[in-house]
């Protein structure tokens, strides 16, 4: 076998790092579940509540959201409109994964751009939540300008790797990180369920 | 401005841009071209108050809630109880199929998690009793459909959070008009099988003992809803915390069946994950695109386009409807209720529709457009657990459901309190 190409080896890594960070995102949801559930139960059964867990569950929802564009970028598990594509020949059709990473990156680029200021402000003004927990806005909000500029890395990333990829005459690698629909393989029905992403509900 | 942005959204959408950067990039071209005043400096804060949402955690938490549930070994149960009770019927246990994914329906928000359920289990039976493929394998892409009008449904809370209106009004809406098209289902193919009874397999009777033995196994997903809805409308819960309630159930539930391990946890974990990100994507542009939009005065251009069309307002809801019936074909049904919504919603509760009523219409036709080809994701869903045969089967043997959410989406129009009464009585 032939050694992996560059290409193949940074797709490798990127791909393990936002999967590990994805599972973070994953605990970090039961988290919030358990926090729910708890704040319920006081509720029901000792008449009491539990402060913040309102406000914590929307910054996680907030962080794990950002955080996880990258994990779903990778798994190429964004929602595209393939019906034109899929009937093009392949140099064209990887043409085009490539134009949708670099479109992506830009976007991503330009959200973690126009998030920044919101994180500027919380830090000039010393802003606080308006809460009992009286949150200091700008950690949640930093993790979150954080979590676009990460997105914006991994898009970038990929971005290079599809045009490396592409003049060096090599589509199909393109197709294979990138593609519209990725591959489906073990037969299991929950593939179906990962490869289309369930949601579209 | 409606003609210039629908036309490049469209462009772009065909380029097979990622949604969610189509939208992202149409609303900083309409900032751009058309807004009195730059709007992009305050993208970020719009942005940051619609992601630092407590409504918004509930997706993630259905998500997770229909991914364990999947492994949580309950359907193998359900379904074979629903088969006691409902194969005495012409088409057998084609109605198993139908009833299994209008119970899941009423605990996961998902079509595609209710449809990858149910045909993991009714696959095998279908080859080793004589069942026709085009009909058992159209029921359970047409049942599974029910899981985003049967709440809990993520589609309504999509679309609640993006129309502003209410969440539980939204699934006490849902409520009927979904048991009814699961009637309706049942009795297509009860008409069907019994004038061509080839078609339905060998039907068979289980005694009086076995149905009621069979009831405890219906137990946990029965127990799951009610925890679900219930406390929603006893008002100890708000959509969010229900769905937390419903995860820590399914957990025990899955505990229970010897089902729970952190090799299943992590990956119901990752798949909710790698969804959470797809979904909330595209949600979260198209909350930007709104904004943008609604400052650069689309209500006004809606104003002047309508009085332009002239159409009388049954006329243009038969317009919308059958736009949603044509896009239905091409576009997957997220992206088709997210970019549709921003324009579509505001001009129809313009012309003095109830937003509640239309979201239930609106999610009856979205079911439409996940069983009718050639994009229809739970034709796909089911032919990739059938493993054999072609896709074009499922696709012919959805024909007759998808018959049945026209006459719904014809009831729905005819009779808004179908879907109003319940929330109107609450």
């Amino acid at each position: 076998m032939a050694r992996p190409t560059a290409v193949a080896v940074i797709v490798g890594h990127v791909r393990r790092a936002t999967r590990a960070l994805a599972l973070v995102g994953g605990v970090v949801l039961l988290a919030c579940v358990g926090l729910v559930v708890a704040e319920i139960l006081m509720r029901r059964l000792v008449g009491q509540t539990l402060h913040g867990v309102h406000e914590l569950s929307g910054y996680a929802l907030a962080l794990v959201a950002t955080w996880s564009f990258a994990f779903a970028l990778t798994e190429q598990a964004h929602v595209r409109i393939d019906v034109i594509q899929a009937r093009l020949a392949s140099p064209l059709r990887a043409l085009l994964d490539t134009v949708a990473l670099g479109t992506t990156a830009a976007v991503a680029l330009t959200m973690a751009w126009l998030a920044w200021p919101v994180l500027a402000r919380s830090l000039a003004q010393g802003a606080r939540a308006n809460t009992p927990l009286e949150t200091p806005l700008w950690i949640p909000q930093a993790l979150w300008v954080a979590g676009w500029g990460w997105f914006a890395l991994v898009a970038w990333v990929l971005f290079a790797c599809a045009v490396v990829a592409l003049v060096t005459g090599r589509p199909g690698v393109v197709e294979g990180f990138a593609g519209a629909q990725p591959p489906r393989g073990d037969g299991d029905p929950l593939a179906a369920d990962r490869t289309a992403g369930d949601g579209r509900p | 401005m409606i003609g210039t942005t629908t036309t490049a959204l469209f462009v772009l959408l065909f380029l097979s841009l990622p949604v969610g950067t189509v939208l992202f990039l149409l609303a900083f071209g309409v900032d751009l071209v058309f807004s009195p005043f730059p709007l992009m400096r305050g993208m970020g804060q719009v942005l940051w108050s619609a992601s630092d949402s407590f409504l918004l955690i509930a997706i993630p938490m259905f998500v997770l809630l229909g991914e364990i549930l999947v492994r949580a070994g309950i359907a193998e149960k359900t379904y074979r109880a629903l088969n006691a009770w409902f194969a005495w019927l012409p088409g057998g246990l084609i109605h198993a199929n139908i009833g299994t994914a209008t119970l899941f329906s009423a605990t996961t928000g998902s079509s595609v998690a209710t449809a990858a359920t149910v045909a993991t289990v009714a696959m095998p039976q279908a080859r080793s009793l004589s069942y026709d493929p085009r009909l058992f394998s159209g029921a359970i892409a047409a049942g599974g459909t029910l899981g985003i009008l049967i709440p809990p449904s993520i589609n309504l809370i999509i679309y609640g959070f993006l129309t502003e209106t209410s969440i539980p009004s939204l699934f006490l809406a849902g409520l009927v008009p979904g048991l009814l098209m699961a009637l309706g289902f049942m009795l297509a193919t009860a008409a069907i099988c019994a004038i061509r009874p080839r078609l339905g397999g060998p039907g068979h009777s289980a005694t009086w003992a076995a149905r009621l033995a069979s009831l405890a196994d219906l137990l946990p997903i029965v127990f799951l809803f009610a925890m679900i809805i219930g406390s929603i409308y006893a008002g100890w819960a708000t959509p969010t915390e229900a769905a937390g309630l419903g995860v820590a159930v399914a957990l025990l539930i899955a505990a229970a069946n010897r089902a729970l391990s952190l090799t299943m946890l992590k990956e119901a974990l990752l798949g909710t994950i790698r969804i959470t990100a797809m979904i909330l994507f595209v949600i979260f542009a198209a909350y930007v695109l709104n904004y943008v939009l609604a400052s650069a005065g689309l209500g006004r251009a809606l104003e002047s386009f309508l009085e332009n069309l002239g159409l009388s307002a049954t006329l243009t809801l038969l317009a919308v409807m059958a736009l949603y019936v044509v896009l239905g074909f091409f576009i997957e049904t997220l992206s088709l209720m997210v970019i549709t919504i921003p324009i579509v919603v505001p001009l129809i509760a313009d012309l003095g529709y109830d937003k509640v009523w239309f979201g239930v219409l609106l999610i009856v036709l979205i079911e439409m457009a996940l069983i009718t080809p050639p994009v229809g994701l739970n034709l796909y869903v089911v032919q990739g657990a059938r493993r054999a045969g072609r896709l074009g089967e499922v696709m012919i043997g959805a024909v007759p459901y998808v018959l049945v959410m026209a006459v719904m989406a014809a009831l729905l129009v005819l009779f808004p309190q179908i879907a109003l009464f319940l929330p109107e009585l609450s």
